[in-house]
């Protein structure tokens, strides 16, 4: 025994009571199946806590920048420096920080990658803000990417199976490295006669380069081809 | 044999797919087998495992470079979950391993959505199958194959994976075809994005009968069904613009080719609503005319040429990926599906080996509305038991009611099985 709509002329199992086409009731009538129905599971609403508590977060956090940089402006002729900053900087850096590297699923070298980046930004603008003497440019920004260019490699490679999968931000890695390099070679946006952060950094980045190619010649030019195929 | 290569270049139809898809425009489909049994998980995850990693196409992520997309090989394990009773939902793919295709279960029902960009129905229905036949193998059912499923230990081949878009590509000069907006279907949208769905089955033979009592094939007979629904759905509304069916082609039927991965084309059939009549004969007489001049291989063939031949375009080619997304994504939203009022589309006959066949209730074939075509109709056939399925973005349903009105007075009956329509109302 079905159910049955007598407006459609359409069968249902025992559990309907309702025709799904056109709402009207069911009615029972024999009808012979072949056709086995499972019906479908029932939907829950979907509800994120996680956007209403980063929801609150953001309030909390914009309402604590404004009143900051408010206070700052209607006190600058007294106290003449951005001091406002040194709050809101860390407090912008902990939403980049949560954003873009403990939400992110990006694999774990793309994440250290943005976390130097953005660490060196920081550094920086810290510089600039505070008279600008070039100790980042000069000597922490290229200490961190060498660091990075020589304990990066050695972790991705303590997994050479998953190797490929990184090899896009080691590359990322060794521009970055050379980039950084010459802009202390022919810029002079750091101390004056100080080449050999410059050199290390760009030196950092081929040896990565030569290692990649030495222990991983055949993967290392497929990636390659991957990313850079027209 | 050679090793196959462990990357591919998306084809010419699937690299507009991860960039245009998002929540609301998943690009999803879905393909389900019914079994007589309810499903042991334990033997599906096994059979997924085999069945996975012999379909390389299938055994993909999708990765950016810096000009293209392209797949490589996933060395993760397929994951498989029980229905969550949202159907052809948007993939997010780091949540499913990294997997273009999930898979699903739901007691007897064993369901695999797949994005687009990496196959068509044909070959989603090959890798379903498979899939089927390793887990029933598995499960001690003997089954001889018959060389009509692919088992997961034979060889693959270079021909499954090909790009025959390019095959088909030429240089010489094609006709431009003008294309034109379709009358939208409005309504109500469901919230987060749901989609309704509904299966009919019926009897092939009753369906065969009809069509033949009115001289059209069963394509043609549903593509009437479907417009004289929609007219008088529309009840007394003048229509600005044609209504324009939309309907993919399979093109292995006239360029034989083994390709697991998207080879179609498509045909749009345009009615002008503002017609009066409500006479079904009438009606699929037009269609049997129109699909007589749209079913041309010729004008499919250059429709896929011309989608090619931007590909192909040097400067296009040299674009950076994140432009070419933009200009994309900024093309796609002015145009997009605008050109459509209805989807539709025939998986057609499942074939099986008659000791696989017997340990199967049925099949079921859904593809995805979108908001600007939020109507969507599939149908499949095993044995006798032809499905319909209706998948809808939005809560009105004044057509599926006129469908089934026009059915019952065909004198066809059918069987009803569909999720809750008013549940994310």
């Amino acid at each position: 025994m079905m159910q049955y709509c007598q407006q459609c002329h359409a069968y249902y199992y025992k559990e309907s009571s309702t025709c799904t086409i056109c709402g009207r009731p069911l009615v029972e009538k024999t009808m012979n199946s072949q056709v086995i129905t499972q019906g479908f599971p029932s939907v829950k609403p979907h509800k994120s806590h996680a956007k209403f508590v980063s929801k609150i977060f953001g309030i909390i956090s914009m309402s604590v920048v404004l009143i900051l940089a408010l206070i700052n402006f209607l006190t600058y002729k007294e106290y003449p420096n951005a001091w406002s900053l040194i709050i809101i900087g860390p407090i912008a850096y902990a939403w980049i920080l949560v954003g873009q590297i403990v939400l992110s699923k990006q694999n774990y070298p793309t994440k250290v990658n943005r976390q130097v980046i953005i660490i060196s930004m920081l550094l920086i603008l810290t510089d600039i803000l505070t008279s600008y003497d070039g100790w980042s440019l000069t000597y922490v920004v290229p200490s961190l990417f060498v660091m990075t260019t020589i304990i990066l490699p050695i972790v991705v490679a303590s997994n050479p199976k998953t190797y490929y999968l990184h090899v896009r931000s080691l590359f990322f890695l060794i521009i970055m490295d050379v980039l950084i390099g010459i802009v202390g070679l022919t810029t002079n946006f750091m101390h004056e006669g100080v080449t050999w952060t410059s050199v290390s950094i760009i030196t950092a980045g081929i040896l990565l380069l030569i290692t990649m190619f030495t222990f991983a010649r055949k993967d290392t030019w497929t990636e390659l081809i991957k990313i850079f195929r027209i | 044999m050679a090793k196959l290569r462990k990357f591919y270049d998306l084809d010419n139809a699937a690299k507009i797919f991860p960039v245009v898809a998002n929540e609301s425009r998943s690009y999803m489909f879905r393909v389900s087998v019914i079994f007589k049994e309810p499903i042991k998980t334990d033997i599906l995850q096994e059979a997924l495992n085999r069945t996975t990693k012999r379909f390389k196409h299938l055994n993909v992520r999708i990765r950016k470079g810096l000009f293209w997309y392209y797949f490589e090989e996933n060395l993760k394990t397929p994951l498989i979950k029980k229905e969550d009773g949202f159907i052809n939902k948007f993939l997010i793919f780091r949540e499913n391993n990294d997997f273009l295709f999930r898979t699903l279960y739901f007691k007897e029902r064993l369901s695999v959505e797949f994005f687009h960009a990496l196959t068509d129905g044909k070959g989603a229905l090959e890798f379903v199958n498979s899939l089927a036949y390793e887990y029933l193998t598995l499960d001690g059912k003997t089954i001889d194959p018959e060389g009509l499923v692919i088992r997961a230990d034979a060889a693959a081949t270079y021909q499954e994976v090909e790009d025959v878009f390019q095959k088909l590509y030429h240089k010489k000069k094609i006709p431009k075809v003008k294309e034109f907006k379709a009358h939208r279907i409005k309504g109500t949208f469901y919230r987060d994005n749901y989609n309704a769905a509904m299966h009919a089955y019926v009897a092939l033979d009753d369906i065969k009968a009809v069509a033949k009592s009115y001289g059209v094939t069963i394509n043609e007979f549903f593509i009437g069904m479907i417009i004289l629904a929609l007219k008088k759905s529309g009840k007394h509304q003048n229509y600005k613009h044609l209504a324009r069916i939309f309907m993919p082609v399979n093109m292995r039927q006239f360029y034989p080719s083994v390709t697991l991965r998207n080879f179609a084309s498509y045909l749009r059939i345009n009615y002008d609503l503002n017609n009066p009549t409500l006479d079904l004969k009438t009606v699929l007489d037009f269609v049997k005319n129109e699909m007589k001049k749209e079913l041309n291989v010729e004008d499919m063939v250059n429709a896929i040429i011309a989608n090619v031949r931007y590909e192909q375009n040097k400067l296009l080619r040299m674009t950076p990926l994140p432009i070419k997304i933009v200009a994309m994504r900024s093309v796609y939203g002015k145009i997009g599906n605008k050109l459509n009022t209805f989807d539709t589309s025939n998986l057609g006959i499942v074939k099986l080996p008659k000791s696989m066949a017997e340990h199967i209730s049925h099949y079921s074939f859904m593809t995805v509305p979108n908001k600007d075509t939020p109507k969507a109709m599939s149908f499949i056939t095993f044995e006798n038991t032809l499905t319909i399925s209706f998948i809808s973005k939005i809560i009105e349903r004044d057509f599926e009611i006129e469908f089934f009105e026009i059915l019952k007075s065909l004198g066809i009956q059918s069987q009803i099985e569909g999720n809750n329509w008013e549940v994310a109302s």
